[in-house]
């Protein structure tokens, strides 16, 4: 047997509501989950120090396992031989404000100045661009325009693109810069120079002493490692200005030896190495307090499109202009005052959890409200799945979906907010173990891969999802399905419906797929398809309600359309009346 | 390990230390160990003007921006104050005459630039920080701050509108269920604190002329929300249990009401990039003896909460047991859960999140 890599690991997730604290271990050769627990973060009065709430989680670790991990100086690194202490520690968090950072172009056109911002936009930073040749030429003018615009937002680094030619605007903006330093207006923050070295040679020569300057080459998209680089440099500048004034932070980073991660970009790694591992694609969408992570995976490459302003806690106050969306996705009357009170109690109080039946509707209705936003923002990939390129996946993640224990109700809270068409798995991240593991995984790939195939993904079932239109009640999709020996059954599904097969985990099945005319169901319009449907909690769900999910509807049939939905997965209507 | 609990203290005699700090470096000007007045400065910075640029060649519509230095009144380096002539285009018989005015009190500070550009530049701003609550400096932050420490009634609020103010703490209404109505708002609630369940926006606009400083209610509506939103007032307006139309808790008025007729410090929120220390209405003890601390009740048998969500949301509740398990909650959630007793109910079991600790 291969010695295993590494031994015991422990992988903490700091959220914006709750610490996340797992537990690996080596067992019959392989790595696996072993303990998992949570408390509130401890960011927020009457604590305000986040350390004391990984403290919590790891002695609640500890009580479960009856080991001993912490000693007087944090986790006991290496593991002792009498079992107590773990091998490797280590830390991820989606804690923090917006990396803010200012890009300064000579022009508006430069190839370079698009490419940086689709890397920034990708990873969630606020950046605010000033065209160097939009500037007022007089210089007084527009070194009060430069410093306006760094009084008013506040960069956390400025990034400066140019080459050779364009000496005479960069010169006049180093100028500007260190004039604003020197006459004590603005802070010296780090300046990147993405460009040409001779022309980041001359702007250093110019900002001199006053700047922390850094200089890399401009992203190429024939080069990807000049992506990647700049991709590295937002994250150590995540690190530094955003991690490190985190209170307490300080301490938990002095126990571990490797950088923290951004919680979304080790989800986003853990997906990737599904995708590739699995020959599939995959989009997950992790639904959190204070933002919404939507990343995309195919033959173990992956984009991520990350909302730092969505969300259902914190950020929740961001749809509060959305309530007509909120209600027709419910199944009981709630009016604009209803549902605008309900959005503002839990912006004030994030961390709260639906305590009835109605509560967990609304925040499923909010998910999807808060998630439709975010993928009209930033024009988010499609959620389309080829199906003749097999089963695609989608994984759900936040607390929202993994701590419901109906797996009708997780389903639908998934295909709401994500809207998926195609022949697709279901899967959710249950224990909340694959952003750890994306952590784990940049150190101890082979360790993370055991534990993330055996233990993360917990398996609701195959959806068959139809985008298209048609008159409610007419046949949307007609499936044959075949369970082992049995004869084929026919099931029709009419547009505006969804339905739940049981099929069980360990369970496949051959299913016939014919669309009627104006539905596509991953095969292209109207045309059918075979698959072997994969079992799960739930078993195969056919949504034929149509993409956009839920639109609005007069006369007071919307909710009764919901209550079926509900009921077509597995939840009686009288749930509902526990509002 | 205790388990930390989102926590809205409510106290009617209670210990506390407040930071309060300057938003940018100045000086402190108060030593450790001092007493102080809630009028009492404990420290000062200047703010400097940010640079303001006006185009004159577009204000007073000019064929050519060389024409500006024309028709400049004021000259670079000369001081100005709002509504002072800067430059003046009179026109021909009495036809397109155009004065601009200074929008700012501060210094011409330079041009016209070719484009007929000039700069204002604001006078500095004096920040001067007042102790706001009457007590003991008991630290100070070099360059930014002090601690206070007082004794007094407190009561933490979960949302707050506006900033600090001090008044004289006023209940109009006879219980925590009874709104704020226009009417019973008079020329004797100018300069204070008013406390009532709730308030709309016909009070607020009432409140604002008569010269109220504060009004503490139990909750507002999004629609008193938004209003608050588009119309910034300078009356603060502090929420003591959430939105919608919750009543104040009976205690929290209680508390509020005993006090009635005595000056209160209304402290807004401390924002940090983390998010914000609660508002508070804080009423200083005549005595100086303590019954409490902050830092006061643990999270577990005996402590007082306030239910936050489900059907007894609003209530105020006794912890009776805090549960090792989880347990699935009504809505389907697994989540750690507490029992408590709430009202004439018994053993009523509430996820773990949906409590608050009160005191």
């Amino acid at each position: 047997m291969q010695q295993p890599e590494i031994g015991s690991i422990l992988a903490i997730d700091i959220g914006t509501s709750r610490t996340k604290a797992a537990l690996f271990d080596v067992v019959e050769g392989q790595h696996r989950f072993v303990a998992r627990s949570e408390v509130l973060t401890t960011l927020y009065f009457p604590v305000e120090d986040v350390s004391a709430g990984v403290k919590q989680v790891i002695a609640r670790i500890e009580e479960i396992c009856g080991r001993s991990l912490m000693g007087p100086e944090g986790p006991m690194l290496p593991q002792r031989k009498n079992g107590s202490g773990v091998d490797f520690f280590v830390t991820t968090t989606s804690l923090g404000g917006r990396l803010r950072l200012l890009l300064a172009s000579p022009t508006k056109a430069l190839a370079s100045l698009q490419q940086t911002r689709a890397i920034l936009d990708a990873r969630g930073v606020e950046s605010e661009v000033v065209v160097l040749s939009e500037l007022p030429s007089a210089s007084e003018t527009r070194y009060a325009a430069v410093v306006g615009t760094l009084k008013r937002f506040r960069p956390h680094a400025i990034f400066v693109l140019g080459e050779a030619d364009q000496n005479s605007s960069l010169q006049n903006l180093a100028q500007d810069l260190v004039a604003s330093v020197h006459h004590r207006e603005a802070e010296s923050v780090p300046v990147y120079f993405i460009g040409t070295s001779e022309a980041s040679e001359s702007f250093q020569k110019l900002v001199g002493s006053k700047f922390d300057f850094y200089a890399t080459g401009a992203p190429d998209d024939s080069n990807p490692s000049t992506a990647v680089r700049l991709e590295n440099e937002v994250a150590s500048l995540w690190q530094q200005c955003i991690v490190e004034e985190i209170p307490g932070y300080s301490l938990i980073a002095s126990w571990q030896g490797t950088p923290v991660e951004h919680t979304s970009f080790a989800w986003g790694n853990s997906l990737r190495f599904i995708s590739k591992h699995l020959q599939t694609e995959v989009i997950g969408i992790d639904i959190g307090a204070s933002s919404i992570s939507i990343p995309y995976a195919a033959n173990g490459a992956g984009e991520m499109r990350l909302g730092l302003t969505s969300g259902i806690g914190q950020n929740a106050i961001n749809v509060l202009d959305d309530a007509a969306q909120i209600r027709r996705r419910l199944p009981f009357e709630a009016t604009d005052d209803e549902i605008e009170n309900a959005v503002l109690n839990k912006w004030a109080r994030p961390w709260t959890v639906p305590e009835t039946f109605g509560e967990m509707l609304f925040e499923s209705a909010l998910s999807a409200a808060s998630a439709a936003r975010l993928r009209g923002e930033t024009n988010a990939y499609s959620s389309y799945f080829h199906a003749s390129s097999g089963l695609g996946l989608v994984v759900g993640a936040g607390a929202l979906i993994a701590n419901q224990s109906s797996p009708g109700i997780m389903a639908l809270t998934l295909l709401d907010a994500l809207e998926p068409v195609g022949a697709f798995e279901i899967a959710i991240d249950k224990d909340s173990l694959l952003a750890q593991l994306g952590a784990v995984a940049r150190h101890y790939p082979q360790a993370a891969a055991e534990a993330l195939l055996t233990d993360a993904l917990q398996y609701l079932g195959t959806c068959i999802a139809c985008a298209g239109n048609g008159r409610a009640g007419s046949k949307a999709v007609t499936i044959q399905i075949k369970r082992g020996a049995e004869k084929p059954r026919k099931i029709e599904v009419p547009y505006g419906e969804i339905s739940a097969i049981p099929l069980a985990s360990e369970e496949t099945a051959e299913v016939v797929v014919k669309p009627s005319g104006g539905f596509d169901c991953g095969w292209g319009k109207g045309k059918s398809g075979k698959l072997a449907a994969k079992g799960g909690r739930l078993g195969l769900i056919i949504d034929a309600r149509g993409r956009p999910v839920a639109p609005p509807s007069p006369n007071g049939k919307g909710h009764e359309r919901i209550r079926r939905w509900l009921d077509s997965v597995g939840h009686s209507m009288e749930h509902t009346e526990a509002r | 390990m205790a388990w930390t609990a989102p926590t809205l203290w409510v106290a009617a005699k209670v210990s506390v230390r407040k930071a309060r700090k300057l938003p940018l470096d100045g000086d402190v000007v108060v030593d450790r160990g001092e007493w102080v007045r809630p009028e009492d400065p404990v420290a000062r910075a200047t703010e400097a003007g940010h640079p303001i640029s006006i185009n004159l060649w577009q204000e007073l519509d000019l064929k050519d921006p060389g024409e500006v230095a024309r028709y400049l009144v004021k000259a670079p380096g000369d001081s100005v104050q709002v509504g002072d002539v800067i430059a003046r285009k009179s026109g021909r018989f009495g036809t397109g005459k155009r004065d601009y005015l200074s929008p700012i009190d501060g210094v011409f500070s330079s041009g016209p630039t070719s484009w007929g550009e000039i700069l204002l530049t604001p006078n500095p701003r004096l920040i001067e920080l007042q102790a706001h609550l009457p007590g003991k400096i008991v630290n100070t932050m070099p360059n930014r701050g002090v601690i206070i420490e007082a004794v007094g009634a407190c009561v933490q609020c979960v949302a707050c509108f506006g900033g600090d103010t001090r008044g004289t703490l006023k209940t109009i209404c006879g219980s925590p269920s009874e709104s704020l109505e226009p009417h019973q708002l008079d020329e004797s609630c100018d300069g204070a604190v008013l406390v009532g369940s709730s308030v709309g926006i016909e009070s607020l606009r009432a409140a604002l002329l008569l010269g109220v400083r504060a009004i503490i209610v139990g909750s507002i509506t999004a629609a008193t929300y938004r209003w608050l939103l588009d119309n910034p007032q300078p009356v603060t307006l502090l929420v003591t249990e959430g939105f919608g139309s919750m009543p104040m808790a009976r205690h929290t008025f209680d508390i509020l009401a005993a006090n009635e007729g005595r000056e209160a410090s209304v402290l807004a929120p401390v924002h940090t990039a983390w998010g914000a220390s609660p508002a508070e209405v804080f009423v200083p003890a005549d005595e100086d003896v303590e019954e409490g601390n902050e830092d006061g009740v643990a999270f577990g048998k005996g402590a007082t909460v306030r239910i936050l969500r489900g059907e007894l949301a609003g209530t105020w509740a006794t912890i009776d047991e805090v549960l090792r398990a989880s347990r699935k909650l009504g809505s389907g959630v697994q989540s750690p859960v507490v029992t408590v007793d709430a009202e004439d109910k018994k053993g009523i079991i509430i996820g773990r999140s949906n409590v608050e600790l009160v005191g």
